[in-house]
């Protein structure tokens, strides 16, 4: 009987911190009870956005997280980001300015919950915002069930035209592999956090073709269940190195690379 | 499990392989599918990854059989059995849209060793008690077979179904994950009741907590682990179980006991 391998540490990419309108029962909702969530799963770490950011407004939004999350070192701010032509949020390179002098080191893009149509013309000054500074950018389309379309003329855009910003697909399914496989092969900025991959073989199969460097673990708490990809991740039979660069590496790696 | 084993939550966090504890995946497909690509689909591929994480046996039915072509799928299945009868166990489809071949593709299947009855009522777009599926649950109820079926009609439709043929174990397909899934309270309550109904937990969606609200709502021993492999993985149904808040004794019933017990009623 093996028994001697130890547990990857475990980099949550993809975290909400704060209330959900239907809160699940004992789903975590401020950082105490998100500390022991994640001590209960055994994640190390988080990269975390904030509730009231995403579903009520990122500027105060991301205030709150700042405050929420200071002196948690096990905790990463990500900001949720909009484009500013309404002018309800600061100009596009002021965001991402402000968003690096808080600590935060990606930010979160909510095209559903801000009713984003996600034309060129509509974020393409955010997009190059972020991309001069290398922040990466977690694309968050809310989706529940593999069967939902994804804006996939969108992710090819966004990764063709800015190389530089690190692209990463939120709870991306087994469903679209003839579409996403081909994108993994054109797209080398673009990531996929694998929260909702559950394709049989499917981490494995991507770390031999692309490299560890091209997924991020993610669960998705509190709205979803981190059982689901912990396994998902811990019996993917990764060699060692791999698994540690899916499990966390490769997050941090990818926000180490934000010029500050 | 002794002082000093690991727990099976330590087991899914250190991607142990689960040697101490029977399991039984009761709902696996097998081969291709046009609506996505499912990589590894082939019987070895499975058997490897249940290596891995140390699954003892698989359920599995043909991708084939419940699409287009039953008699084919069948004979897909029971080669995979064939191939590894330890590991593998087959179950039979039947076509309700071949209506007139139905009853002869069960016994042939069963004669070959097939396990147990699959139902897709989606994909065959026919109703879970229509005609044409009334022979397979008079052979699941001869034969006390595991009958899993993809659609089971209302609430009532399944207890009347159940209470109709009382040695048959009606397994239904993705009602034990929780959430906003098939037939809700009212299913579940049918599970509770009924002394034959069994409820599969594979589902692509897992709502924080739902799972272990279905444990007590239904109790463990009415809960089925199945992945849908390879539509999913093994690995992610498997950890919903393994690191969900519930006992261990819980755990290893929904593993494998409780399947175990449905098996062994064959005759």
């Amino acid at each position: 009987m093996v028994t001697n391998r130890s547990a990857p540490e475990l980099f949550d990419a993809n975290v909400l911190l704060g209330p959900l309108n239907r809160q699940p029962p004992g789903a975590p909702e401020d950082v105490p009870s998100l500390l022991a969530a994640m001590d209960a799963y055994g994640l190390s770490r988080a990269l975390v956005a904030h509730t009231a950011a995403k579903w009520h407004d990122p500027v105060t939004g991301n205030e709150r997280l700042v405050d929420e999350v200071a002196g948690q070192d096990r905790l990463v701010t990500c900001w949720t980001v909009l484009p500013a032509a309404t002018r309800e949020v600061p100009g596009e390179e002021e965001q991402v300015a402000r968003l690096l002098s808080a600590g935060a080191r990606a930010a979160r893009l909510c095209p559903t919950a801000f009713r984003l149509n996600l034309e060129p013309w509509e974020v393409d000054r955010l997009l190059g915002a972020l991309a001069e500074r290398r922040v990466p950018l977690l694309l968050d389309m809310d989706n529940v069930h593999w069967s939902e379309p994804r804006p996939w003329r969108f992710i090819e855009w966004a990764c063709r035209t800015f190389p530089a910003l690190p692209l990463v697909l939120l709870r991306e399914s087994q469903s679209n592999f003839r579409t996403l496989f081909a994108l993994l092969d054109r797209c080398p900025n673009l990531v996929v956090e694998t929260s909702y991959l559950q394709g049989h073989d499917a981490i494995h199969l991507i770390v031999e073709r692309w490299g560890a460097h091209r997924l991020v673990f993610g669960t998705g708490l509190p709205v979803w269940d981190p059982a689901l990809p912990i396994a998902g991740l811990t019996y993917a039979g990764l060699d060692r190195a791999a698994l540690a660069a899916v499990a966390g590496g490769t997050l941090r790696r990818l926000l180490e690379g934000c010029d500050v | 499990m002794t002082d000093g084993e690991p727990t099976l939550r330590e087991h899914v966090l250190r991607g142990l392989p689960l040697d101490g504890a029977l399991v039984i995946d009761g709902h696996c497909h097998l081969g291709a599918y046009s609506g996505f690509y499912q990589p590894n689909n082939a019987a070895a591929d499975l058997v490897r990854t249940m290596d891995r994480i140390g699954i003892d046996q698989a359920c599995v039915f043909s991708t084939l059989a419940i699409t287009t072509d039953m008699r084919r799928g069948n004979d897909l299945s029971l080669a995979a059995a064939r191939a590894f009868p330890d590991r593998l166990l087959a179950y039979v489809v039947p076509d309700p849209n071949r209506s007139d071949q139905v009853p002869g593709e069960l016994q042939r299947c069963f004669d070959a060793g097939a396990r147990g009855i699959k139902f897709h009522t989606q994909l065959h777009g026919y109703p879970f008690d229509g005609a044409a599926y009334q022979p397979a649950f008079a052979f699941a109820d001869t034969h006390r077979l595991p009958l899993i079926s993809h659609g089971v009609g209302s609430p009532d439709t399944l207890r009347q179904v159940a209470r109709a043929h009382p040695h048959a174990h009606f397994i239904v397909a993705h009602a034990g994950a929780g959430g906003s899934g098939r037939g809700g309270d009212a299913l579940l309550q049918v599970a509770a009741e009924e002394p034959n109904v069994y409820l599969d937990l594979a589902s692509s969606t897992a709502p924080f907590g739902a799972f272990a609200g279905v444990v007590h709502q239904v109790g463990a021993g009415k809960l089925l682990y199945g992945s849908d492999v390879p539509w999913m993985c093994f690995t992610h149904q498997i950890g919903r179980v393994l690191l969900a808040p519930i006992s261990e004794v819980e755990k290893r019933c929904i593993l494998g006991s409780n399947l175990a017990a449905l098996l062994r009623t064959r005759r």
